[in-house]
């Protein structure tokens, strides 16, 4: 029983040394990404497209030309037409009459940057001073830092006069204190006391003003108000958008100014240092390099100000190890090389060690090589290494690297791991189809057959009852060879399947049945042409037809849709119908108008009276009634030919009038006449 | 009663009966003469138009039957018109003879405008 | 207005007597009494107006002007379009909204009169710039052709009779129930202008019959021409008049003026009929329109063989005419047989051979017998919807006999038909409404001229004949009072229901409206994609397709009887069948009505058994037996499982356990069938509960996508 214990009780101790143990022997691997100078000049070209030639300013305000500026001068980049901008800039601040602060702090750090305001001053002091002290009193923290920033750079360039720094001074000491005083409980930093919560770019602001002031006034309390501060950094810091291996605030501003904010906070107290480190300077480096795309102005300021202060600080600088070249022939494995740089690229004095390599595979077996040193090219900056002789078979390797710097306090060793494949071409050989009664008998000669690379076997027809075997080998270089993807495709014009082979010993097989092949084809009898595909990443593909069998199955084809065929849809169109040839309807109508010769030729047999047509104005009514029939007539054979029934109706309606009144006067012309021959008889 | 019995049986041949009709016919007046003469043209053509139809088939049947239609309304609007206008028919003290004609129009006018809408 | 109305027709009698007594040539004393006259006749008629008019509008003051029903809904949704597309658009337009794959072409299939007519109106007072909705155009379009139809009745009666049986026809026209029904406010139906157009043509008939003018003739088929554009029942003038023709003939009242008018009225208004898309060559091809050519046929023989007697002598007339006549009938019989035996002439359209034999539709056309409105009509109808007129009718038939006129033949045939057909369907009661009125007005006014002479008479007599005059006076006088009281009374309560809008009374006797059909078509338009169909029983299509806007499978036009059999075995199936059933129609939304909650009777699931019925038409596999427990239609625990299973009662009862309709009762209580429901407490897995109206009336469900295949 106590035996047990104590057995359990060692494993646990040993599990937490060997924790322990290895929780200090942690390396980074470094960054895996550098801002190039392609990437330097993509930036350089958008500040520039963003530069207005009417304004002579960038972007459209003076923070936006402050953010300009402030990329091209820390990229080493002289600004085109710096003077001008210089001229806008204090025409602004003249014109501002020193009431916005945020004005006058963008106006003079870009004087500052583009170096006019060496020894000039200003103009307004009164304003100036009378508006820092305002802002150093009552301002918010935003405030109360541009204030203090713009006295530094002022009083750094001697542009400011003494009436002013005798005024300001003192305030110093106060302003340390109300800015810490706006320090919330989990370490962010509010606008003004009347907040509820602090943010991070109010915390980014005070730990800058906060270092600036330290470092100027060299204090105690001063000291212990910053140690405050710092004590409250982790907690800061733990509030982080935390990945493996990138580290960030909010956003790309927010990041880069706290970033710089806790690095000058960093070179006046030591235990910054403590809460952050190599990794976590690695970890916010990978984010700002993800941010390369800029969009706007503050953003690529944002970008470069980090960048910069990654690559340098006084804490820890990241490094990143690249190949040249990822993929070799194996000629060239001669050759593998890898360069050492830091963040912006420049080469990094070191040594790299070759750990050790493995094959990708299989990662825990022993390695092929380990602990070779490379050297050093200085033609190009770049370490070699010559491999050739390990006789590295096609495949890829993790090539473990470990960098050691030469500057061992600014940069710290990293180990890095990098994939090199190297390519080449396969050969299949020993292709053997076999097939037999039994699954034993198939070694036997007389059923089998052979083909050589790249050729075609002849048709081979499998009984059904019969096992079948396909069998052959993959060498690269002599060297029995596993791929990645090896496969034997079955295909006819209807089916097509594709089986994988299996591997053992050295050489690849495939066996089948006729329940298995009918399984995977549907059952459907035929010729089916034979490929052999071999894919891996590291080999060009290989596709081979090596034959083709013939295979009869009993069972029933299974459909190859899932859904039944349909049959086409026809379409019945109604059948015009039949009408009378041409000729027989013009007959007709011939016929049908002709019984109007009886009605004429009965008439003159009859007799019409047409001498009791009236005269006078009987006549001119009777026509004109007649007249307005025969145009009802006409309008309604109109109707017939072109016209719509509304307009018909519309002209009827129009008609109806000379037709009633003509009418009505020939009607009662006819009634006196019948009426007076009435009372004549 | 007997002796016109034996006399009338002489004369009940059908064409005796037909000669009797149009002795009796010939003495109605003028004016209606030329309607009758309108009547027998108008049947005609409906006679003609309804064999050409069940001869060759009733495909536009809309235009057969507007035809057909046309000729029977004629007919019977005319028929309507003798009926008004003969002084045996003792329309004359409610309906005046044109009056009668103007409603003979309308009507017409009427049946026409169908008819060509919907001869098609 | 009841007691005037008495005094009014006492007075008016008065004034005949005075009138009958004098010769020719009016005194002024004459004079000025017809002057009096006419000032009392044109206000009794505009009383009267005003009166049909304003009686109709019970539903309108009580909730809005809203339109009723489910048909008037199709209506309006037709005249917006016709309004909107203008008429030649309207005549070709193709609806592809409505019996979803099918579409129906609305063009060909509907009587546009009653549409024309409202945008005519619209169109007439938009033009006057007085800006009238066309809602309310359709709404107040009914009352206005009934204070028509009241006019139209007093000519017709006038002509038939004398102008005292016009007023009292026209006043109990103006209100009797049998009519209201049909023409309230907001029942913007076939029927409101229908029965102006049958009274008027009506009239013209007789009119021509009296004078034998061709003008009157031609006015009557343009009036016939309204009648077919406006209403299926137009086929019983085409039958009634050439029915009285036929008698006219064997009472031996052949007259010209007959001829004429029928001749006449008959060519111009079968050319005229056809005009009409929906009616195309019925006239010259159904059974219902043989009646007619046959009598016409006759009626030109008869003619023809008169004229030619004219010139003949007795004997010769007397052997050509048994020649002719076996001639003719030989021909027309053999025309006949011939038609019918090859199909040409087509038999009788199936919903009027059930008004010869009733049984029919109930074994053969499930549909027809499924609407409330086919039903056999009940004496309790009769009385309801006519009162007074039940037992004044055949005393007007009396007196109709007593003095036979061709007006009169023709007003006994008329009343003698109508009281047929009412009783076959209860919907012909409508057709029934104006003659009752006149044979009524004939009977009223005939015993009011009686006894009034009686009162007038000086006192000659024994003292008892003006007594019994008093009495007999007075006794009509509380019929017509008591009719008044009657016809308004139902007007109120029966049929001024806008049946969109529901209204219950509760126990405190406040009212509480459940205006959950509009709230549910609202919510359908608002919040479903433009293009969805909904799948629901077609009485409720017509107002989705005008209120919701949306695409329907089935509505209330039942021209196919498949498709509707479709979504009847849809709704008797269960969930997975219909699931199928639903997919292969394409159907995004499902909805039923339910009054389970709210004790509403006319739901869905009183209606089951019809769609299983109309569903077991077209597929032998449900029969309605299996949704019955020992013949009876339960939904309770004894319910047949396939009825607990079945599409609708899931849809109807889903979630229905959770509620407690009645404190006493348990919960999942159904307040119309009474019951607890058998089913409870089950999940649908094809459908979700996409929408539920407040008092659960309305109930919408999504169909489920398709599952994504493992």
């Amino acid at each position: 029983m106590k035996l047990i214990i104590l057995i359990v009780l060692s494993i646990l101790i040993s599990i937490v040394i060997s924790g322990a143990a290895q929780s200090k022997i942690t390396t980074t691997r470094g960054i895996s990404n550098v801002y190039s100078k392609n990437d330097v000049n993509n930036i350089k070209q958008f500040i520039s497209s963003k530069y207005n030639a009417n304004t002579k300013l960038y972007g459209e305000s003076l923070k936006d030309t402050f953010y300009g500026v402030g990329v091209l001068t820390r990229i080493g980049e002289t600004v085109e037409s710096s003077k001008d901008i210089c001229k806008q800039t204090k025409e602004q601040l003249k014109q501002n009459k020193n009431t916005d602060i945020e004005l006058v702090f963008n106006g003079v750090s870009i004087l500052s940057e583009l170096k006019c305001l060496q020894g000039e001053s200003l103009g307004n002091e009164q304003q100036l001073q009378e508006l820092l002290k305002n802002k150093l009193e009552s301002g918010s923290l935003l405030e109360k830092t541009q204030a203090i920033n713009i006295y530094f750079t002022l009083s750094t360039a001697k542009a400011i006069d003494s009436k002013t720094v005798s005024a300001i001074d003192p305030l110093l000491q106060q302003a340390v204190s109300s800015i810490v005083s706006l320090m919330d409980e989990d370490g962010t930093f509010k606008s003004v006391g009347s907040d509820d919560e602090g943010n991070l770019q109010n915390t980014a602001a005070a730990y800058f003003a906060l270092a600036r002031l330290s470092h100027r006034l060299k204090s105690n309390e001063v000291d212990k108000l910053v140690a405050k501060v710092v004590n409250k950094v982790d907690t800061v810091i733990a509030s982080a958008d935390e990945t493996t291996d990138s580290l960030h605030f909010n956003d790309l501003s927010t990041t880069s100014s706290l970033l710089h904010g806790l690095l000058s906070l960093a070179s006046v107290n030591d235990k910054v240092s403590e809460t952050i480190g190599n990794k976590q300077i690695n970890q916010i480096s990978e984010y700002l390099l993800k941010q390369k795309n800029v969009e706007s102005l503050s953003d690529a300021y944002h970008l470069i100000v980090g960048l910069k202060r990654c690559q340098k600080n006084s804490i820890s600088q990241p490094i990143s190890l690249s190949l040249v070249k990822s993929i070799y022939s194996p000629s060239g494995l001669n050759d593998i090389r890898v360069s050492v740089t830091d963040i912006f690229g420049q080469p990094i004095e070191s040594s790299v060690l070759v750990n050790k390599v493995v094959s990708s595979k299989s990662p825990r077996s022993t390695p092929i090589l380990s602990g070779k040193e490379m050297k050093f090219q200085p033609s190009d900056n770049t370490f070699a290494i010559d491999v050739s002789n390990e006789n590295l078979k096609l495949g890829s390797y993790n090539f473990e690297f470990k960098v050691q710097p030469v500057d061992t306090e600014n940069f710290k060793s990293i180990t890095n791991t990098q994939i090199i494949t190297v390519t080449g071409a396969v050969t299949v050989n020993d292709m053997k189809l076999s097939y037999a009664p039994k699954a034993d008998q198939l070694g036997s000669q007389k059923s089998t057959s052979e083909v050589q690379f790249g050729q075609k076997l002849s048709l081979v027809e499998i009984p059904s009852n019969n096992v079948a075997r396909i069998f052959f080998r993959i060498a690269s270089e002599g060297q029995p060879y596993q791929a990645q993807q090896v496969g034997i495709r079955f295909h006819s014009p209807a089916r097509e399947a594709v089986v994988p082979a299996t591997f053992s010993a050295d050489a690849y097989s495939y066996t089948f049945t006729n329940k298995d092949v009918c399984k995977i084809l549907g059952c459907q009898s035929g010729n089916y042409q034979l490929d052999l595909i071999i894919g891996d990443q590291s080999i060009t593909p290989l596709q081979w037809n090596f034959g083709e069998i013939n295979l009869k199955f009993n069972q029933t084809t299974v459909p190859t849709n899932r859904y039944p065929e349909q049959l086409p849809i026809s379409h019945n169109f109604r059948q015009a119908e039949k009408r009378p040839p041409q000729s027989v309807s013009s007959l007709f109508t011939i016929l049908v108008l002709s019984p109007i010769a009886i009605f004429v030729f009965g008439l003159l047999f009859v007799g019409t009276n047409l001498g009791r047509f009236p005269t006078g104005m009987g006549f001119i009514y009777t026509m004109a009634f007649i007249g307005c029939i025969a145009s009802t007539g006409l309008l309604i054979a109109n109707y017939w030919l072109q016209s719509t029934m509304d307009v018909t109706l519309k002209n009827l309606a129009l008609l109806m009038i000379p037709l009633i009144f003509f009418g009505h006067k020939s009607m009662s012309y006819y009634s006196n006449l019948s009426s007076s021959n009435i009372k004549k008889d | 009663m007997s002796t016109t019995a034996s006399t009338s049986s002489n004369n009940l041949t059908f064409t005796a009966i037909v000669k009797s009709f149009f002795e009796s016919y010939s003495k109605t007046p003028q004016k209606l003469k030329i309607i009758d003469l309108f009547l027998i043209y108008t049947f005609v053509t409906g006679v003609i138009v309804f064999t050409y139809c069940c001869l060759v088939g009733t495909y536009p049947f809309n235009s057969f039957l507007s035809a057909f239609i046309s000729t029977v309304g004629c007919f019977v609007l005319t028929t309507c018109l003798r009926i008004q206008i003969n002084p045996i028919n003792n329309f004359a003290k409610t309906i005046s003879i044109e009056r009668a004609f103007t409603d003979y129009l309308l009507c017409n006018l009427i049946l026409h405008l169908v008819v060509f809408n919907f001869l098609g | 207005m009841k007691r005037s109305e008495k005094s009014n027709t006492s007075v008016v009698n008065n004034k005949q007597q005075d009138v009958n007594i004098s010769t020719d040539g009016l005194t002024t004393k004459e004079e000025n009494k017809e002057h009096q006259e006419f000032l009392l006749k044109v206000l009794i008629l505009a009383v009267i107006y005003v009166l049909a008019f304003s009686t109709r509008l019970f539903s309108v003051l009580r909730y809005e002007s809203v339109i009723h029903e489910f048909d008037p809904y199709f209506n309006y949704r037709s005249t917006i379009y016709l309004v909107q597309e203008g008429f030649y658009n309207f005549l070709n337009w193709f609806d592809e909204r409505a019996w979803y794959p099918l579409g129906r072409i609305v063009g060909g299939t509907i009587y546009p009169g009653l549409m024309a007519t409202a945008s005519l109106v619209h169109w007439a007072l938009n033009s006057l710039n007085i800006t009238v909705n066309i809602r309310n155009v359709c709404v107040l379009l009914s009352p206005w052709f009934a204070s028509n139809t009241a006019m139209v009745t007093y000519k017709f009666a006038k002509e038939i009779k004398d102008t005292q049986t016009g007023l009292v026809a026209a006043a109990m026209i103006a209100i009797v129930p049998g009519y209201i029904s049909r023409s309230v406010a907001g029942s913007f139906d076939n029927e409101g202008i229908a029965i102006f157009a049958l009274i008027f043509t009506y009239y013209c008939w007789i009119k021509s019959v009296n004078t034998g003018s061709l003008t009157w003739a031609a006015i009557c088929s343009l009036a016939y021409f309204y009648m077919a554009s406006a209403w299926g029942g137009y086929v019983f003038i085409i039958n009634l008049i050439p029915l009285h023709a036929f008698f006219l003939l064997l009472t031996g009242r052949y007259s010209h003026r007959l001829y004429i008018a029928y001749s006449t009225m008959f060519v111009i208004g079968t050319i005229l009929s056809m005009q009409i898309t929906f009616i195309s060559f019925q006239p010259v091809q159904s059974s219902e329109h043989l009646a007619a050519i046959g009598i016409f046929g006759l009626l030109q023989l008869y003619a023809g063989l008169a004229w030619v007697k004219s010139h003949l002598t007795n004997e010769a007339f007397k052997k050509l005419q048994r020649l002719t006549i076996l001639f003719v009938l030989s021909c027309a019989a053999a025309v006949l047989v011939v038609g019918t035996l090859t199909g040409y002439i087509s038999p009788f359209n199936g919903r009027f051979y059930s008004l010869l034999d009733p049984t029919y539709a109930r074994d053969h056309i499930p549909i027809i017998a499924s609407v409330s409105e086919h039903q056999p009509t009940t004496w309790a109808s009769y009385f309801f919807d006519l009162h007074i007129l039940v037992f004044l009718f055949p005393a007007g038939l009396y007196f109709c006999f007593q003095k036979l006129t061709d007006a009169n033949i023709f007003l006994i045939l008329y009343g003698v038909t109508s009281i047929y057909f009412s009783g076959v369907m209860v919907r012909l009661m409508l057709v029934l409404a104006p003659v009752a009125c006149i044979l009524a007005a004939v009977a009223v006014s005939a015993t009011l001229t009686t006894y009034m002479k009686k009162l007038k008479a000086p006192s000659s007599d024994a003292n008892n004949s003006k007594e019994s005059g008093g009495v007999m006076v007075a006794v009509l006088t509380v019929l017509l009072i008591l009719y008044a009281f009657h016809c308004t009374w139902v007007t109120s309560e029966a049929y001024s229901s806008p049946s969109i809008v529901l209204s219950a009374k509760q126990n405190d006797g406040s009212r509480v409206i459940f205006d959950d059909f509009r709230e549910a078509y609202r919510w359908i338009g608002q919040n479903t994609a433009d293009d969805a169909r909904i799948m629901s029983w077609w009485d409720y299509g017509y107002q989705l397709s005008a209120m919701a806007n949306r695409t329907v499978l089935v509505d209330n036009n039942t021209w196919n009887n498949s498709h509707i059999a479709q979504v009847g075995k849809a709704f008797a199936s269960t969930e997975e069948e219909a699931y199928k059933q639903m997919k292969a129609l394409d159907v995004d939304y499902a909805l039923v009505i339910f009054g389970g909650l709210t004790g509403y009777s006319s739901d869905d699931i009183n209606k089951f058994l019809w769609m299983v019925r109309i569903g077991g038409s077209c597929d032998p596999n449900i029969k309605e037996q299996d949704y019955l427990t020992n013949g009876q239609y339960r939904i309770d625990k004894g319910a047949s499982p396939t009825m607990l299973n079945s599409l609708m009662y899931k849809l109807s009862y889903y979630r229905f356990s959770e509620v407690h309709t009645d404190y006493q009762k348990p919960t999942g209580f159904d307040r119309v069938r009474n019951v607890e429901i058998g089913n409870k407490n089950f999940d649908l897995t094809y459908l979700e509960e996409a929408f539920t109206s407040v008092h659960w009336l309305v109930r919408v469900y999504k169909v489920k996508d398709l599952d994504n295949r493992a």
